[in-house]
Formats: structure tokens, C-alpha cells, sequence
């Protein structure tokens, strides 16, 4: 029959670690001293002296540790126990202090015991995974067997338990450490007022704010709310590093109250428009007015140029509220009057005015927390006014259909 | 942000590049040559799609004076209009004889139908010799005759009849049996005193049309002038004819400049060829669809068509020059 006793403990475990004072003046280092990338396998052979029978299955084990702990991904070495680590090994109590010794002397923050005898025909064995700093157990597997072909399978699997036991606790232990330095806050919003939770940090001052201490676990998630006069409050979830850095902080939205920019589109490619929209409904509601002035020239021989100026007068909303979107769209309608004044000096009659109404137009739009980016796709109909050159219909460019772009950046305010 | 430019950059230079209508917008193109218009269907009095059939030369008298007459065909009696070259109207008149016939009569006065006009414009017209006014008959200015064509029975005759005797000669049958045809324009062009005339293939009564020039060669003016007169027809020698191929077209042009096609399908253009090799010189894009009586004048400097829309007459720079 085969016996086992698998131990995984925690960091509350390692903290309770004894000091041998046989070991005192072996000294121990702290975590920071230590390679956490390096583990040290050491082996202890219990009972008869070191047979050959139990000196074969002693290594087997501290091979197999060696091969499952570098597969864990720690540069793992064996060394052989000298001095005073020597006159303690016979001790599973001891081996908190063995390891601490053992990783002082090595430099490695984990130490693996391979502690192994043999009873009659039963071959019995005991891997244990140490944090070297503390001496904390971070994971170990007991097994006995039939002293033969067997048992090598199940050491191998025994070594591989350790360590996975070894690995778990590590993470959790890690998972669970408080910071020990003040959050630094960094921000383009001087003057925003920060909350963690619904604890006021200070306000971000010269593009930053270091918040009070608390003892947030690495790892861990907090909600952290900017707040400033005009502009939308900003929520956004952060993790807590272990390393101490900055946490940079998204920029607020500007409550947009007024807008005001420039486009350039087709249907008018030799020219250019300004706009300017009034929102009664902070990036919601908008009311727009914008004026284009183009030439329409076909750069031949003949033609002259045919200046127009249109002023288009409008309103939109966004059907899909969302003050913090970078992509947002928007529709709405508008109307539009175009004065047209022809260069050509035997053109009769050389001035027009035309009517034209907007059912429908499309944004879509990219912003920033001041600008946006604006991309347009409007619909005229010319009403067909006696004092212009247009004819009642919908209006298209080139007799190519209605492909009114454009394309223009807002600067909120 | 630099990628939301370089977005908007791209966006722009994608527009610009794949429809190529820099300088195009809603107006209408033909405002950017616009050289005169006139409110015809005010004079009218009638809305402006119900005008009827119009017909719209620039013609030069005997004496070198131009007008532009424009003949306007209705349920009621028919009109002729005179106006200047800057379109200001000199002169209308109302009879039942007036035809689509625009041309220049042998005494050099203008001819609408088998009216005499005298370009004197306090003179009234007068009823004369009938031109053999059909709706393809083709005023060849500097010579005596009118151009026409009729079909026979196996083809197309080229006809020209003379406008004193109003007798009709057959200039030619044209290429070869079986191929039937409309005339389109007749102009005498240049010193060369080359005759061309547009011909519309009517055979297949598909899109497939055919224009081409049969350039009548003669020694010099005085030849051509006795050949139009009939009375040398026997011994002219030498009929050759440059083709231009054009799908979906049923009007066309001849000028000093070129001969010049209107060509639908995929958007209306009007599109320019060579005289002399019939190769594409340049085209624009028009919106035809309320335009009436296209007319180009024979020294290609203008063109006009009436605007259903507007009712307007409109007078307008050709874009080559």
C-alpha cells in the first residue's frame, strides 16, 4: 500500500517560520537580496548509511526536482549540504532553517529538500519547496513505495506535485502583498479633483498628485474618478503594480458648449468652409452654422471661373449619448442659401441664389478631449429658386450622385 | 491625434483621387462658359419644358453680318427669333411657314422654312422659293445649295439642292448599299473647300452609330460652288470619307475646330474629334437631359442650347478655346 501526505501552505505558514540558533551565524538576507529566479535542490538521506539501493533513488528524486523546478522556469542547481547545514539535514524540523542557510550561502531565494530513506523493503521520501528568504514552505509531497522499478514513476510524479504546489503558493503569496509606496497620479487635467473609491486623493497639480498611502494589493484593481469644472467625470479602472509607477490617468472630455473649425469636401475641392456649432445640450444637442466659399473651374481653355459662397444653417444630435466616446455619430438637418457670382464678364445674368434644404446628414467623428475630427455625408435638395441656377432636385456632383463629403477637424470649447 | 489626421489625410487624398472632379459641383457646368442667355420661354409666354420644337443657327449673310436665329415650332403659328451675337433679341416673328430649315437664301438674306428674312430687321419677311426645307435639310453656307439626304432603294443618296432653281442633284450614295443614313450638319470649312457632312448609320437601330466626313474634293472654291450647283455632278471626282465610330449618339457638329458629337450613356458628354484623322480630341461632361436644340457654330468659337429648365437660351464658350 502507498501512503502519501501533500502539503501546500500559505503565506501566513512561512511568516511563522522558527530560527534554529544553531543557524543564527549562518546569517539570512532579506527577498531583495536574493535571486528569485534561481532555486537550489539539496539532498538528505536518512537511515542506514547510504546504501546504494537508497543512493539510486535519492537521485532520482533531486533529478527529477531539478528537471520539474527549471521547467517552472528557475535556474535550478544541486549542492551538497556542508558544515553546520550538514549536522541539521537529519532533521525535517530543521529545514526552514536549512533552507535560509542554504540561500544565504547560494544566493538562490528557493531551496528544494530531496529528503529520502529507506525501511525494509519500502522506499519513503519527502520533497519540500522553501522560500529561502523567510523559510516559509511553499510546497512539498510525502511518498512511500515498494523499493523497486515502481516507486521511480511515482517520485517523478511526487517531484512534480512540489513544485506545482510550490508555484501556487508563490502567486497567491504574491497576489496578496500590499504596496509599500504612495500612488503617484499623473494627469493633463490640472485642477482635476481624484477620488479612489469615494476617497478624495487631492487634486492633479502641475500634472500630477501623489494620493495618501493605502495598502492596495499588487495586483489588484481600483476605481479611480477624475472630476473637473467643465469638463465630464471620467472613471476608469486601474491595476496596482508592484514597481511603483505612475499611473497615468486618461484625459477628461470638455463639456463642449461651443465648436468651431474648418472642412474641406468634395463638391467644392477648390475651397474651403468654417463652422461653428452651439450646443444647448452639452455633446449632445448642436446647433450649427457654416459658410463655404469655393470656385467651381474646369481648367480649360474656355471655362472661367464660377464663384459661390453658402451659408448652411443646421441642426443635430447624437443618437448614441456617450460624452467620453472617441467615435461618436451624429445626424441632423439643415438649409442652405448659396450666392453664385460668374467671372466671365459677358455672362448674363452673372449673380444667383439658390435655396437648398438638407433633410438629412451624417457625422462621424473621432474626438479628443478638444478637438474631433469630422467626417460628413449631407443630402441638399435645391428647392429650384427663380433667382438661382439651380433646377428643383436633388443635387449631385458631376451628375455622379450625391457624394457630399468632407472632412474637417472642431476645436470644443 | 496624428492618426485621426493621417486618416483624414488619406480619406481626402482617396476622394480626390478616384473621382477626379476637382473644380466640379452641383451647378451646372456650362455656368463656367456662359456668354450670354435669354429668357426665351418668357418671351413666349409658356412654361419652360413647353416649348416646342426648336431649332437654333448662328447665321453670317452675304454681307458678313451674324445673327443667331432660333425657330421655335408650336401648336400655334411658328416662330422665328433674331437675336444679336450677345443674345439681345432683335426681331420676332410669327407664320405658319417657317420651318426647322435655318439657312441663307440666294440673295443672301436669312431663310427659315421658305421665308426670306432680311437680316434688315425693319424689312418683313417674305414667303419664297421652297429650299426643299425637310427636317434634314442642311444650309451649306458661301454656295447655292442645301444638303440633304433621302433614302433609296438601296441605300442612302447625299442630295443637294440648289436654292435658286430648287432643283435637287444627287451628290453621292454614299459608301455602299444597304446603309441608310441621316445628315446632321453641313459646313464648308476653311480654304480648302472641304464639304463635310455628319451621317447617322439608321441600319441597325442600335447604339452603334457611324459619323462620318465625305470630303468632296474640288480645284478650288469657284469648282465646288458650280459642283453644289449641279452642274458639274457627273464629273466630280474623288469622294473619301474619314469614320468615327461612336456608340450611343444621335447629334453631332461640324466646326473649324472639329467635329464635335454628343454621346450619351454613363452621363452625357460632348466630345471633340479631329477633322482631318477623326481621332478624340477632348469631351466634357453635360447634363442633357433638359437641353433642346444644341447648336455649335461653324467657327467654333460658341455653342447654344436651350435650357428646359430655366427656359433660358444660353450661349456659351466652347472649352477648347
Amino acid at each position: 500500500m502507498h501512503s502519501r501526505n501533500h502539503v501546500a501552505l500559505g503565506l501566513s505558514a512561512c511568516l511563522l517560520a522558527a530560527v534554529t540558533p544553531a543557524l543564527a551565524d549562518e546569517g539570512s538576507v532579506g527577498a531583495e537580496a536574493l535571486d528569485s529566479s534561481r532555486a537550489i535542490v539539496v539532498s538528505v538521506v536518512e537511515g542506514e548509511e547510504a546504501s546504494g539501493m537508497t543512493a539510486r533513488f535519492a537521485e532520482t528524486l533531486v533529478s527529477a526536482l531539478v528537471r520539474e523546478t527549471e521547467a517552472a522556469g528557475f535556474q535550478t542547481a544541486r549542492e551538497p549540504l556542508e558544515g553546520a547545514q550538514a549536522s541539521v539535514a537529519g532533521s525535517e524540523a530543521a529545514e526552514p532553517d536549512l533552507s535560509r542557510a542554504v540561500a544565504s550561502s547560494s544566493g538562490a531565494r528557493w531551496v528544494i529538500v530531496a529528503r529520502s530513506r529507506v525501511e525494509g523493503s519500502r522506499i519513503l521520501w519527502r520533497a519540500s519547496f522553501y522560500d529561502g528568504a523567510s523559510g516559509g514552505l511553499m510546497g512539498a509531497d510525502a511518498f512511500s513505495a515498494y523499493a523497486g522499478l515502481s516507486a521511480l514513476s511515482l517520485i517523478e510524479g511526487s517531484a512534480k506535485k512540489t513544485v506545482q504546489s510550490a508555484m501556487l503558493t508563490i502567486s497567491e503569496a504574491e497576489s496578496t502583498t500590499p504596496i509599500d509606496y504612495r500612488i503617484e497620479l499623473k494627469s493633463s487635467d490640472d485642477g482635476a479633483a481624484v477620488s479612489i473609491g469615494d476617497v478624495l486623493m487631492g487634486e492633479i497639480a502641475d500634472g500630477s498628485l501623489e494620493a495618501p498611502y493605502f495598502p492596495f494589493v499588487v495586483g489588484g484593481t481600483v476605481a479611480i474618478e477624475s472630476r473637473k469644472e467643465g469638463y465630464w467625470p471620467r472613471r476608469q479602472v486601474m491595476n496596482i503594480a508592484a514597481d511603483g509607477k505612475p499611473i497615468v490617468l486618461k484625459p477628461l472630455f470638455r463639456k463642449t458648449k461651443i465648436a468651431f473649425g474648418g472642412n474641406y469636401g468634395t463638391g467644392r475641392m477648390l475651397g474651403l468652409a468654417g463652422s461653428f456649432r452651439w450646443y444647448p445640450l452639452s455633446d449632445l444637442i448642436y446647433l450649427r452654422a457654416e459658410d463655404s466659399l469655393w470656385a467651381a473651374y474646369d481648367f480649360s481653355a474656355g471655362a472661367r471661373p464660377v464663384l459661390h459662397d453658402e451659408l448652411r444653417i443646421g441642426a443635430g444630435a447624437y443618437p448614441l449619448f456617450d460624452p467620453a466616446a472617441k467615435f461618436r455619430a451624429s445626424v441632423g438637418l439643415c438649409a442652405s442659401v448659396i450666392g453664385t457670382f460668374l467671372t466671365s464678364a459677358d455672362a448674363r445674368p452673372r449673380f444667383g441664389l439658390d435655396v437648398c434644404v438638407e433633410p438629412l446628414f451624417l457625422t462621424l467623428e473621432w474626438h479628443g478631449p478638444t478637438w474631433a475630427i469630422v467626417f460628413e455625408s449631407r443630402f441638399p435638395y435645391s428647392v429650384g429658386a427663380s433667382t438661382g441656377f439651380l433646377p428643383r432636385e436633388w443635387l449631385s456632383v458631376n451628375n455622379s450622385g450625391p457624394i457630399f463629403f468632407s472632412v474637417g477637424i472642431l476645436f470644443k470649447r | 491625434m496624428p492618426r485621426a489626421i493621417l486618416l483624414a489625410a488619406m480619406m481626402t487624398a482617396l476622394a480626390t483621387v478616384s473621382c477626379g472632379f476637382i473644380g466640379s459641383d452641383m451647378f451646372p457646368r456650362e455656368l463656367q462658359y456662359a456668354a450670354g442667355s435669354y429668357d426665351l420661354a418668357e418671351d413666349l409666354g409658356v412654361e419652360p419644358a413647353e416649348v416646342g420644337e426648336l431649332r437654333v443657327e448662328r447665321l453670317t449673310n452675304s454681307d458678313g453680318v451674324s445673327r443667331v436665329a432660333v425657330y421655335v415650332g408650336g401648336s400655334a403659328a411658328n416662330s422665328l427669333y433674331i437675336l444679336d451675337d450677345d443674345l439681345s433679341l432683335l426681331r420676332s416673328y410669327s407664320q405658319d411657314s417657317f420651318s426647322r430649315f435655318l439657312g441663307i437664301d440666294q440673295s443672301g438674306d436669312f431663310a427659315c422654312g421658305t421665308v426670306f428674312v432680311p437680316y434688315d430687321t425693319s424689312v418683313d419677311p417674305t414667303v419664297g422659293v421652297n429650299l426643299g426645307c425637310d427636317e434634314g435639310s442642311f444650309d451649306v453656307v458661301g454656295t447655292s445649295s442645301v444638303l440633304y439626304s433621302s433614302d433609296g432603294a438601296s441605300g442612302t443618296v447625299l442630295n443637294a439642292r440648289n436654292k435658286i432653281s430648287s432643283t435637287a442633284y444627287a451628290v453621292d450614295s454614299l459608301v455602299s448599299s444597304g446603309y441608310y443614313f441621316n445628315t446632321l450638319d453641313s459646313s464648308l470649312i476653311g480654304e480648302t473647300d472641304r464639304l463635310f457632312a455628319l451621317l447617322r448609320d439608321r441600319s441597325s437601330g442600335s447604339s452603334m452609330l457611324a459619323i462620318g466626313f465625305p470630303d468632296i474634293y474640288v480645284d478650288h472654291a469657284t469648282m465646288l460652288t458650280t459642283v453644289l450647283n449641279g452642274a458639274q455632278i457627273d464629273t466630280m471626282t474623288g469622294v473619301s470619307y474619314t469614320w468615327i465610330y461612336v456608340d450611343n449618339t444621335d447629334s453631332g457638329w461640324i466646326t473649324a475646330d472639329g467635329v464635335v458629337a454628343l454621346v450619351h450613356g454613363n452621363g452625357s458628354r460632348l466630345i471633340r474629334f479631329d477633322l482631318t484623322s477623326g481621332e478624340e480630341l477632348d469631351s466634357i461632361r453635360i447634363d442633357s437631359e433638359w437641353m433642346q436644340g444644341i447648336s455649335f457654330e461653324d467657327g467654333g468659337a460658341y455653342w447654344y442650347f436651350y435650357d428646359r429648365q430655366s427656359g433660358r437660351l444660353n450661349k456659351l464658350r466652347t472649352w477648347w478655346r
